[in-house]
């Protein structure tokens, strides 16, 4: 926590003190009068949203199903110039319903606050937040409507290890710099539960989703974008603790509780570049959690020390002559990652958590708020550790490495 | 003393670092910029052993890890600096309303085209862009989807609350905003912009 800050500090005055030689054309002028005409948008309350909905065949299973994937409600409030609200209601797989409802379900529903958050303009360049909301970290966490990514489901690094629409409760400072292409970011909020960590969803279930969620432990995210001409370049990072017990029952289970106890660490970069038409993201992610065998001994997990992530896409829009908003898109994206890249001492390794995905497809936006989606998704694991395997063939069908996807799906925002 | 000591050390250090970084990522082009290009490099290795010599009575470990610390703290600061040369040329002009108007000098799109105006009291930046007619056009850098502030990318400008994009005409190229920016009259008089903000 301490280096965080000695960083930030550290690295701006250090901007600052250098960049006293460089002078841009800013002129200041000032006149005895001020104006009362603010010029903005007159609108107090704003209901908006985004949802999605889609097809999949998974070859393997011989098995299709469709769902309405998501349909979130955005409310926005603007109390004055200065404060405003925001809110994001989520439904997914269309339909909650409790045991004695007559509506049937596949129990895969549920609803839920996305983000909810208060926001404090500062100046035009800089503002705080505070409430539930998904941090800077990542292309899609921040930026994840359907019409914001290529393809009907959302890259798999960032779901299986940067969470998708990772949202925590916090307090945030977002910015951006004068003289540079620069926004940057940096926030405070509720860590990472461990002890619901799961061997196969990387670190997903340990999200405290704003819901009654520990703040024993605490977590630090900060970011850096940098826009120079047709590229953005952004640096990302996550420190936080993940024990949220009282210290009496961290030692009796062997854990270090505390803010920054049991810590895990997260670091990311990415690369977006679009220009006549073209369109490319290249990610890589990588998370530590050096303390995982420690877990393992408490929950009888299986943990892994370090997970890695990977992909880069290339896209093209073949109607981006016609310099209409319709834009057609064929895409390709490559895909790698291992939620259990280092082992802690007591972890098994699942060589099914190493997967390779390439996914190629096509998305139409006849306006820019509709997608149509289609793609192929081609994945490749390693093979089962027999160690792991509970119910072996013949009992169960036999494990294989590979396997195919077809996914058509809609999307929508307003 | 000692922590005073090691920072001024350690930001000497870090130069000497900057440029032993830079002369390897810029290798000199003729025998004799080859010939100085050495001699740069020499000095600076020189410096750094210098330094490591004064300090060798100092805790060693502590020293490495104090001076590694800052010499990436002040490398990455030195490093922002030199990025701002590197990167287009942004003007943002701090000005204040006088009768529902603001007043730029034109002069100042001889270095860029375009220029980011920043009303006194307004929480939202104007962007003023100089076509290639000659023509001016004023946006007001507020999403209209949710009223968020937009920051510039390289061909238009996005918000970072949900994604919406716009082109530097200041339409939209990616939702979930659907309405194209506000933009503001702009005339000319007498050498200056007069951009008019009056609601129409």
């Amino acid at each position: 926590m301490k280096k965080f800050s000695c960083f930030f500090l550290t690295a701006f005055i250090a901007y600052s003190a250098s960049a006293q030689q460089y002078q841009t054309g800013a002129q200041k002028l000032i006149t005895n009068e001020d104006s009362l005409n603010r010029g903005t948008n007159n609108s107090s309350t704003v209901i908006s949203g985004y949802g999605s909905a889609f097809y999949q065949r998974n070859f393997n299973q011989h098995q299709s199903f469709v769902t309405v994937d998501r349909a979130v409600l955005f409310v926005g409030h603007k109390f004055n110039e200065k404060i405003s609200l925001f809110t994001e209601l989520e439904v997914e797989h269309a339909i909650v319903a409790g045991t004695n409802s007559d509506e049937h379900t596949s129990g895969q529903g549920d609803v839920a606050m996305e983000q909810a958050f208060l926001k404090f303009n500062l100046n035009s360049h800089q503002y705080i937040i505070a409430g539930l909301f998904t941090p800077r970290i990542g292309i899609t966490n921040e930026n994840h409507l359907p019409v914001n990514f290529n393809g009907v489901e959302r890259p798999m690094v960032e779901q299986l290890i940067i969470p998708t629409t990772w949202r925590e409760i916090g307090v945030g400072f977002y910015g951006s710099l004068d003289r540079l292409p620069v926004n940057y970011s940096i926030a405070i909020v509720n860590g990472l539960n461990s002890a619901n960590f799961q061997h196969d969803t990387g670190i997903g279930e340990g999200e405290g989703l704003g819901s009654d969620a520990s703040a024993n432990n605490l977590a630090v995210t900060a970011s850096v974008q940098y826009h120079l001409t047709d590229i953005k370049f952004q640096v990302s990072g996550y420190a936080g603790g993940t024990v949220g017990l009282s210290p009496r029952s961290s030692d009796s289970l062997g854990l270090n509780s505390g803010a920054f106890g049991t810590p895990l660490y997260l670091g990311e970069a990415d690369l977006q570049y679009a220009k006549n038409g073209i369109g490319i993201k290249v990610l890589g992610t990588y998370i530590s959690y050096p303390e995982a065998a420690k877990l393992n001994a408490a929950y009888a997990k299986n943990t892994p020390t370090g997970m890695y992530g990977a992909y880069a896409e290339l896209g093209f829009d073949w109607l981006y002559k016609k310099h209409a908003t319709e834009q057609f898109i064929t895409f390709a994206r490559a895909e790698m990652l291992d939620m259990n890249s280092s082992l802690a001492s007591n972890g098994i390794y699942d060589g099914t958590q190493k997967q390779t995905h390439i996914i190629a497809g096509i998305n139409y936006l006849p306006i820019p708020n509709i997608t149509i989606k289609a793609d192929v998704r081609l994945l490749h694991t390693g093979p089962q550790n027999p160690a792991l395997v509970i119910n072996p063939p013949p009992n169960a069908l036999p494990y294989k490495q590979n396997d195919q996807f077809l996914n058509i799906g809609i999307g929508y925002s307003f | 003393m000692y922590p005073v000591a090691l920072l001024l050390l350690s930001i000497v250090a870090s130069h000497s670092c900057t440029v032993t970084i830079l002369l390897n990522f810029f290798p000199p082009q003729s025998h004799l910029d080859r010939k100085k290009h050495k001699e740069k490099l020499r000095a600076t290795l020189s410096l750094r052993v210098f330094v490591a010599k004064i300090l060798f009575n100092m805790q060693r470990r502590q020293f490495l890890k104090s001076s590694c610390n800052f010499c990436l703290l002040a490398g990455s600061g030195v490093l922002l600096a030199e990025l701002a040369s590197c990167s287009p040329a942004y003007a943002v002009i701090k000005t204040e309303v006088v009768n529902n108007q603001i007043q730029i000098p034109v002069a100042g799109f001889a270095q860029s085209s375009l220029q980011f105006v920043r009303p006194k009291g307004w929480y939202y930046d104007i962007a003023v862009q100089k076509k290639d007619n000659d023509n001016y056009e004023a946006l007001l850098l507020q999403c209209t989807h949710q009223s968020n502030q937009l920051t510039p990318n390289g061909h238009g400008y996005t918000c970072n609350l949900h994604g919406s994009q716009f082109n530097n005409d200041g339409a939209v190229t990616k939702g979930p905003a659907e309405k194209s920016l506000k933009k503001y009259p702009v005339a000319i008089e007498h050498e200056n912009l007069i951009i008019n903000l009056k609601q129409s």
